[in-house]
């Protein structure tokens, strides 16, 4: 927004002097931090060398369909159950008159086990050829088995796991086949009947056939159209019937809503009621926030909780968005990414049902200004046990110049260090040459990959290769992760919330199917512990109501839970 | 002899020339040096008087002609001022009131450039004078050239330092080119030397408030509204820094205020809904909530056609399109620069000159609305619409007879145009014709039934005839017929004659309270005022 000037008017006669009353307060300020990080961290692409050898496809060809913008997302999940997570990639098409021959497909890599991975997608069943966008992982049909849905502008798939290294598509029979504009999606069990449900979300009233032109018509200089050019989309909630199908309810249930377009969702007890609730960024609108009422419907409350609008009362471009406690007061605190020129949001959970926006005061505004984000996370980067956040940046327009805009398509991604003291400070620059590449970044995944005790990162970028980056050092300090089998509900534990008492360190995680933008994170959980060489409580919430006690853990292992 | 007598007559006619001079000149000296007495009394009108009495005893009296240049700048005749200070100059160039006053002059009607070009002739001839050097800067600053405007700016310090207003505009320039340490170095500077600068204060104050630094915003930005009540947008601030720091009914407050000064802050009624959902105040949340959205509806498509000529600069559709949507959130001034564009840019635009017409009318000045329809006229001669815009011009000009030719034009070309004969009824009532007006409103009935200002017309002519066998309608049937007036319509205009019928059937009560109506919606308007003081007398009398 343009800084304002006002005038005091200036005397007579010959008194010229003017004063001008700036008003600042859309203005934000590239501000460089200081690096604090600790340099011995580093993250190095090792795309390569891990055998990923993929290219994203998004099927240009000079007639600016707006799928193109969007990107992927992608998956850690341990499809074959070996106990190391292997990756999806969803991958766009070809779209009208674009020439390429080869036809892209998804692509599912199974993690060797040597910090390598095989493509396995042609065994596996899962490559396929629509124009992907979002994935999410869960066991939908409780037999131990992680299964895999993919969204698609068109009919989305369901992948159920056969549990022999193979999938079948079951989309039709199960009734999720959803055939608008999908984007990112996610599971949980929100009417806690111990079927994990799927949330979809839907982004626009796009007619491909119908792609208007937008940008400088005067010059003849083409641009990927706004949002405002089309009409939003209401999104899908399917309840899981437990039998292998699943039933639309999202008019019945309080989530029909056709003013969003949305583009990212995460699941999260924002209220610690134990009812999963439901974040959803959306593209220009009013992000949604559905509060799950425990009665198996929900209440839409973003504005009135303070998270729909910026701080200004502004619709912002909600791109990706991630639940965590980032304070560890035990209270799930929310973020999203925005567009250029607008600043990515930080809400504080106040534990009082509303959300403060704790944008300027963890001091995260003013960093993110320039940065187009897309996939957002909170992420323990170097096991202090508070959560750093994860940004994924790029821009969508291709030709920024010509259109008369400021910035670059490629951008840095932004890594922020969380400081324990309620702000934070983005100290990518020192985190090695992974973290300062300037790539069209959209959705992230996270995961133990190699399996060293640190949260590495899987980045997918537009109509180029993906990153993974490998973090090193991030060891240095102590660690658990926490594989949970549940056996009242769904296998995955999918919405299981567990707190870890260290100390006076005390952390709150859950296991969540997809957050960010497009993505899933791997479902098991990850806790930093800095020094501590034990872990004095780890407190199971399971999603059927128990609650299982572990105490005096000892740190630097994958600790197994079932539920008792 | 005769070439004597020709010579001393010239000689003498010298001398009467050179006498009657002298007095011109002292006439004019002493009419400028009052006005510049009433300057200092800030009697602007009297001062202008005396100066053009200056000039019209002295046409060559430069400083006066600069005087009232300079005064009209100050009232913002910009035309009148631009006249005057140009004369100035061409009877002595390079007079330094002038010149100074008309670079001002081009700063305040943004060109810019020449305002530039100017100050920098000036900077060269006077370069010791500080007030030209500060005009420099605030012509660079006002056309975002910060480096440029940095540099003036210390340049004037160097001439004299320790000038608060000029250290709080440098750190607004610094600011702007995002130097943040040196922008908060300056505005300190300027708050050691005035502490109750509002600028310096709500702009050091946001700084902080934008790096999370709290503590250190509010109390400048207290200090900011405490010096400078007006400064909206730092009061807004310091809603945002209350909110924050969860005093959530002192910043419900703060909001409050900010609408109160500006009813139209978006931010401030979406923060004042989310302060009294804090504060439990939820059906008070949710008023402000529903004025926040349909306010940013508003702003949403004002903003989508703005973002349409970004694209389109040279389309004179988009700008009548966005002049079309700044006419419908009443923003009349911006929908008349809309207009005028889309018409510059096609000067064919017939429904641009209409709008522009209309839009003149509406912020009543009738000469310019006046050139919009003849304007439309000449290009389409035949559109109705035109033709009535045009009488209603006239008719509010007194103009009577060009406006009965204009709405019967109108009628010519558009027959069903019953809002045409209404004028002429209106017309023919200004006239004291009252058969034709009453006849006339009752055909205007007969086509649209509901065609309130023929029935607002009719109860006015009864209010005014006195009954004499040939009018016998009852009060009731005046109370009637104005009573639909403002069903239809709440117009304040209205509301005046229904008060006066409701006065005239005795309903006195009603009466007041319909003219008390009228006044909360035009509460400036004398009329309404003097009539509610009619009835009040009325009914003491009684």
């Amino acid at each position: 927004m343009k800084k304002q000037i006002h005038r005091l008017d200036s005397r007579y006669p010959s008194q010229m002097f003017m004063c001008l009353w700036s008003i600042p307060f859309f203005l934000f300020h590239l501000m460089v931090s200081p690096v604090i990080a600790d340099t011995h961290i580093q993250f190095v692409d090792v795309t390569q060398d891990a055998g990923i050898h993929w290219t994203h496809f998004d099927g240009r060809s000079g007639e600016k369909y707006c799928m193109e913008m969007l990107g992927s997302g992608a998956a850690f999940f341990d499809y074959d159950a070996d106990g190391d997570p292997d990756l999806y990639l969803v991958n766009g098409a070809p779209l009208p008159r674009n020439n390429n021959k080869e036809k892209p497909t998804n692509c599912l890599y199974e993690n060797n086990g040597d910090g390598t991975f095989t493509d396995v997608t042609q065994k596996a069943g899962v490559g396929d050829e629509g124009y992907g966008h979002g994935c999410a992982v869960g066991d939908y049909d409780n037999d131990g088995n992680l299964d895999l849905y993919v969204t698609n502008y068109g009919t989305n798939r369901l992948y159920k796991n056969n549990g022999d290294g193979t999938f079948r598509d079951v989309t039709e029979e199960a009734g999720v086949t959803e055939p608008r504009w999908s984007t990112s999606c996610a599971f949980a069990d929100y009417d806690k009947d111990g079927n994990i449900d799927l949330y979809v979300v839907n982004y626009l009233e796009y007619n491909i056939d119908e792609n208007p032109w937008c940008g400088l018509k005067e010059k003849g200089i083409r641009a990927y159209c706004e949002p405002d050019n089309f009409d939003a989309q209401s999104d899908t909630l399917y309840r899981n019937n437990g039998d292998g199908t699943f039933t639309d309810v999202t008019k019945s249930i309080g989530i029909y809503n056709d003013t969003g377009k949305g583009l990212g969702v995460a699941w999260g007890d924002y209220n610690n009621d134990g009812n999963p609730d439901i974040y959803v960024a959306n593209d220009s609108t009013e992000n949604f926030f559905y509060t799950n009422t425990g009665n198996g419907a929900f209440t839409e409350v973003g504005y009135m909780i303070g998270v729909a609008l910026s701080e200004n009362g502004v619709a912002e471009n909600g791109m990706g968005t991630a639940f965590g406690d980032w304070d560890n007061d035990g209270w799930l605190d929310l973020t999203v990414t925005n567009y250029s020129e607008q600043t990515n949001t930080l809400y504080h959970n106040d534990g009082d049902g509303f959300f403060t926006d704790a944008t300027t005061i963890t001091k995260t505004a003013p960093v993110t200004y320039p940065f187009l984000g897309w996939s957002t996370a909170f992420v323990d980067y170097d096991n202090d046990g508070y959560g750093d956040v994860f940004v994924a940046n790029g821009h969508l327009q291709d030709n920024l110049t010509d259109l008369g805009l400021e910035g670059t398509y490629g951008q840095r991604n932004l890594f922020f260090k969380n400081l324990q003291n309620g702000t934070f400070a983005e100290v990518s620059q020192s985190l090695g040459p992974g973290m300062t590449l300037e790539d069209v970044s959209r959705g992230t995944t996270f995961a133990d990959y190699d399996l060293d005790g640190d949260i590495d990162i899987f980045v997918t970028n537009s109509n180029t290769p993906p990153r993974l980056l490998r973090n090193d050092g991030g060891n240095r300090n102590n660690w658990i992760q926490i594989k949970l089998k549940a056996t009242k509900s769904s296998s995955d534990a999918v919405g299981t919330r567990v707190k870890v008492t260290t100390g006076d360190l005390f952390q709150i995680r859950e296991v969540q199917s997809g957050d960010g933008y497009l993505s899933q994170r791997e479902l098991k959980l990850h806790f930093g512990i800095g020094r501590h060489n034990s872990v004095d409580k780890i407190e199971v919430h399971w999603v059927s109501g128990s609650i299982q006690i572990v105490e005096g853990v000892t740190t630097n292992q994958v600790l197994s839970l079932s539920e008792e | 002899m005769l070439s004597k007598l020709t010579h001393f007559l010239s000689f003498l006619c010298f001398v009467l020339f050179c006498i009657g001079n002298v007095c011109h000149a002292q006439i004019s000296n002493e009419f400028y040096r009052r006005g510049m007495q009433e300057i200092q009394q800030g009697k602007y009108g009297e001062a202008i008087q005396n100066f053009q009495k200056a000039v019209e005893q002295d046409p060559n009296f430069a400083k006066a002609h600069a005087a009232l240049g300079t005064i009209h700048l100050q009232l913002g005749n910009y035309k009148v001022a631009e006249t005057s200070l140009k004369q100035a100059l061409n009877i002595e160039p390079g007079l330094m009131q002038a010149e100074t006053n008309l670079a001002l002059l081009y700063s305040r009607t943004s060109r810019y450039e020449k305002a530039t070009e100017l100050y920098i002739k000036l900077t060269r001839e006077h370069p010791k004078v500080v007030g030209i050097w500060l005009g420099l800067a605030s012509v660079y600053q006002q056309n975002n050239q910060f480096q440029q405007a940095i540099e003036t700016y210390q340049q004037s310090l160097i001439l004299s330092a320790n000038q608060p207003e000029v250290l709080t505009n440098l750190a607004s320039c610094y600011e702007s080119t995002q130097q943040l340490d040196k922008a908060i170095e300056y505005y300190k500077r300027a708050l050691n030397l005035k502490p109750n600068l509002p600028m310096a204060n709500g702009n050091l104050g946001a700084i902080y408030s934008q790096q999370g630094e709290l503590d250190k915003a509010l109390p400048l930005l207290e200090n900011a509204v405490r010096y400078g009540p007006d400064f909206v947008s730092a009061r807004y601030s310091l809603g945002l820094v209350l909110t924050k720091k969860r005093e959530f009914q002192r910043a419900a407050n703060t909001f409050r205020t900010v609408i109160s000064q500006q009813s139209d802050h978006i931010g401030a009624y979406y923060n004042l809904a989310q302060a009294l959902f804090r504060l439990k105040q939820v059906e008070e949340g949710k008023s402000a909530m529903e004025t926040y959205r349909r306010l940013n509806r508003i702003a949403q498509e004002i903003d989508t056609r703005e973002q349409a000529i970004l694209n389109e600069p040279n389309n004179s559709q988009k700008h009548y399109q966005l002049g079309l949507a700044y006419e419908k959130y009443r923003k009349y001034n911006e929908a008349i620069k809309s207009f005028q564009m889309a018409i510059r840019l096609n000067p064919k635009l017939t429904t641009g000159h209409y709008k522009l017409g209309q839009l003149y009318f509406r912020v009543r000045k009738l000469p310019d609305s006046e050139k919009a329809y003849l304007a439309g006229i000449a290009i389409e001669p035949e559109q109705a619409p035109l033709h009535t815009g045009l009488a209603a011009v006239y008719y509010m000009q007194g103009r009577l007879d060009e406006a009965f030719d204009e709405y019967t034009a109108s009628l010519k070309y558009d027959p069903r145009l019953v809002v045409a004969k209404g004028g002429i009824a209106a017309i023919h009532h200004r006239r004291g014709e009252i058969d034709d007006a009453i006849r006339t409103y009752q055909e205007v009935l007969t086509i649209d039934a509901d065609a309130h200002y023929a029935l607002n017309g009719l109860a006015r002519i009864y209010l005014e005839v006195k009954p004499n066998g040939k009018y016998d309608n009852t009060p009731q049937d005046i109370v009637a017929l104005a009573e639909k007036a403002v069903r239809i319509v709440q117009f304040p205009q209205y509301m005046q004659t229904l008060a006066l019928a409701y006065h005239h059937a005795g309903q006195h009560q009603k009466a007041i309270q319909t003219i008390n109506a009228a006044i909360k919606l035009e509460p400036n308007n004398t009329t309404y005022h003097q009539t509610l003081a009619k009835i009040r007398a009325d009914i003491r009398k009684d």
